[in-house]
């Protein structure tokens, strides 16, 4: 059994088609710089390392930075972060690097996880995300796997019906997509017993916007694999 | 093994255990067999012999000279190797039986050394003789078409039916047919009824799927506590669903998966979440409590289902029709019936002046100056209109109502426009209480199931709502 953190989680969504926050792996403040300028400001920058799995109690992102100064500064400080925790760079010292992602901003959080239940098997769950997630509960499962269309129902289950409609004047959520990777997901989930739990949270989902169209994004992931 | 249909048809019945005594369950299992009809060989064992019923006492199973295939246990645990013993010498002489129900307590539900021992001496000679076992611990099963009734549950009305209900507890089920026998037609009918208790051969998956099964049912009630195989439960019903509708009450809302799990989703996921979801993927309609178990599949049973969305409110009182308005709006399953000019003119014709109609739409209040034939009238001329696809309809008794001649009234009108082709849902709420078990006996006798509620009425509509959706999408 093993972990992912973030970067392999990311990439394993990649693979199973689901669209996700842009990132780049740096190993070096110069490699940050040159993945911020490729990504465009304003970044996020957090720490890599297999060890770490909830980066934010460690002070291991950094937010909103915005040029160069401020990346070579936010990559010193996070290194020096990681080291009070004993990770450090190089062979055997755990610091992958950091993870330079765009700043996404706005939309609407949801969380998305699977997991095994000893009766029932592999199951789903839709949720509102954000600061809420564990107070409201407002959450649907659904065993796995499942087409869009019942993936459909699961998050209409939900008070996420009201924020895909278009709440409070913003332009309607894209339903079908989100139905699409909650599908890919289950159906992942249930062809082999690789995954035992994910979480994506949060998951958001942005209204289209000045001729942007509608966009769904996972921003971050953690998986437990067998 | 053999399916389960042993438990229903068999053809000669012993009862172990059988007493003369009025308050000794094996007196009362012996009474709701004769009452139940059953007509094929009814044996009371007991070493004391004599006669119990105007029936003769066995000293033992093997003793009986006619065909047993069933044998029901009401004798204590402890008699269980003795039990065994004449069940054997009766398979080597004979080798008739087929099922046992055992009934008594006292076995591995007490989770000790003796009490286990004993399940696993009556379970392995029943597997090794290719018997059927239901039980222990079980109030065992019902079959009003096979007229059988292993039970010792009091009072039980014996009317033939389209619901069956499988039951892991046998105090639920003994709730849900006391309460059905005290209705006011004097008894709902029913199908199959199987209490599993604990389960050391024939379980609650099973019992389900077997009920489901017969065409005779064409509802299916299940309370469930929860199975370690809570998916396989879950898709047997399913499989049921996609055939006829499957009510289920589910208690018991622990969350040994959310402790077992560590991920923040994890945390969020209980097992009672898990029965949730599932009950929603697969069609599976879940009631909340014991009434409305019994409310949704007597209205499974006796309605047809809705053909849209479209539903009306016929009221004679102004506050139990804005509780059927506050009970509707909490799903988004239904629009009023937006019904035509011609109709309202029609209403305007059968009801009182000072009546109200259509304000708003997919409402009428009668008012309480409305007499039978009034509320017969516009209950016909609200199911001819075609956006109308279900009706709540809810009256309170005045003395000066004549809530008979108005049950009657229904009965004749819905029959009338069924041979017309016009087969929609009414939703009968008559108020209140005793006040109402005739117009209501009326009602039921002839099939038509009323509620007890305004409130009630709604979600036994909300259910097969529900549910009729389930199967459009499923085609």
């Amino acid at each position: 059994m093993r972990n992912l953190d973030e970067f392999p989680a990311l990439a394993l969504l990649g693979e199973i088609g689901i669209p996700t926050v842009r990132y780049e792996l740096a190993v070096s403040e110069d490699q940050a710089v040159a993945a911020a300028t490729r990504i465009g400001y304003p970044v996020a920058i957090k720490l890599s390392a297999e060890k770490i799995l909830h980066k934010t109690e460690l002070g291991g992102v950094a937010l909103g930075i915005a040029n160069e100064a401020e990346v070579r500064a936010a990559y010193k400080r996070l290194v020096a972060k990681a080291a009070t925790a004993g990770v450090v760079p190089g062979p055997g010292g755990g610091l992958r690097g950091v993870l330079v992602q765009e700043m996404v901003s706005g939309g609407s959080e949801f969380i998305i996880g699977g997991f095994r239940d000893p009766g029932f098997g592999p199951a789903i769950m839709f949720g509102l995300g954000g600061i809420y997630t564990e107070l409201f509960k407002d959450t649907s499962f659904r065993l796995a796997p499942v087409d869009e269309a019942e993936a459909a129902r699961m998050i209409l289950e939900t008070k996420a019906k009201a924020l895909v409609a278009g709440f409070r004047g913003t332009a309607p959520l894209d339903l079908a997509a989100l139905s699409g990777a909650l599908a890919r997901l289950s159906q992942r989930m249930a062809a082999s017993d690789e995954i035992l739990e994910f979480d994506i949270n949060p998951f958001v989902a942005l209204p289209a916007k000045d001729g942007r169209p509608a966009r769904i994004i996972a921003l971050d992931a953690l998986f437990k694999l067998s | 093994m053999p399916d389960m249909r042993a438990f229903f048809d068999a053809k000669g019945c012993a009862v172990i255990g059988a007493s003369a005594n009025p308050t000794k369950a094996g007196r009362q299992i012996l009474a709701n067999m004769i009452a139940a009809g059953y007509d094929r060989g009814l044996f009371p064992v007991n070493a004391s012999g004599g006669e119990i019923l105007g029936l003769p006492v066995y000293a033992s199973v093997d003793a009986i000279d006619a065909p047993v295939e069933l044998v029901i246990i009401a004798a204590p645990a402890a008699a269980t190797p003795d039990i065994v013993a004449q069940m054997k010498r009766r398979m080597d002489e004979r080798g008739d039986l087929r099922a046992v129900v055992c009934a008594a307590a006292g076995f591995a539900e007490l989770k000790n050394a003796e009490g286990e021992g004993h399940q696993a001496l009556l379970a392995g000679f029943c597997k090794e003789n290719g018997i059927r076992l239901l039980g222990p611990n079980c109030v065992g099963v019902i079959d009003v078409n096979n007229k059988i009734d292993t039970t010792f549950i009091a009072g039980t009305a014996h009317v033939p039916g389209g619901i069956s209900f499988v039951s892991q507890s046998g105090a639920v089920g003994a709730w849900l047919l006391m309460s059905w026998a005290s209705m006011p037609a004097g008894g709902v009918g029913f199908n199959k009824f199987i209490t599993v208790g604990n389960m050391a051969d024939a379980d609650i998956i099973e019992s389900l799927a077997h009920a489901g099964a017969d065409e005779a049912t064409r509802a299916l009630g299940v309370y469930i506590e929860g199975s370690p195989e809570s998916r396989r439960l879950v898709e047997t019903a399913a499989a049921v669903a996609r055939k006829k509708p499957v009510v289920v009450l589910k208690v018991g809302r622990t969350d040994e998966g959310a402790q077992a799990a560590s991920s923040h989703t994890g945390s969020l996921a209980g097992s009672d979440a898990l029965y949730e979801g599932a009950f929603n993927q697969y069609g599976i309609v879940r009631a909340r409590n014991v009434e409305e178990l019994s409310d949704t599949l007597r209205a499974f049973d006796a309605l047809p289902l809705p053909k849209g969305d479209g539903v009306f409110i016929l009221t004679q009182a102004g506050g139990p029709g804005i509780i059927c308005v506050d009970e509707l709006s909490s799903t988004n399953l239904f629009k009023p019936s937006l019904v035509s000019d011609a109709t309202k003119q029609a209403l305007k014709e059968c009801l009182p002046p000072i009546a109200s109609i259509c304000h708003p739409e997919g409402h009428a209040d009668i008012t309480a100056a409305a007499g039978a034939e009034h509320h017969v009238r516009s209950l016909e001329a609200v199911l001819r209109d075609p956006s109308v696809h279900a009706v709540l309809f809810i009256t309170v008794a005045t003395l000066f109502l004549d809530l008979a001649g108005m049950a009657r009234g229904m009965v004749e009108m819905i029959e009338r426009l069924r041979k017309e082709g016009i087969d929609k849902p009414v939703f009968p709420a008559i108020l209140a209480g005793n006040w109402t078990q005739e117009s209501r006996g009326i009602l039921e006798k002839a099939g038509h199931p009323s509620f007890e509620s305004p409130d009630r009425a709604v979600r036994a509509l909300v259910a097969m709502r529900r549910y009729s959706l389930f199967r459009e999408r499923s085609r």
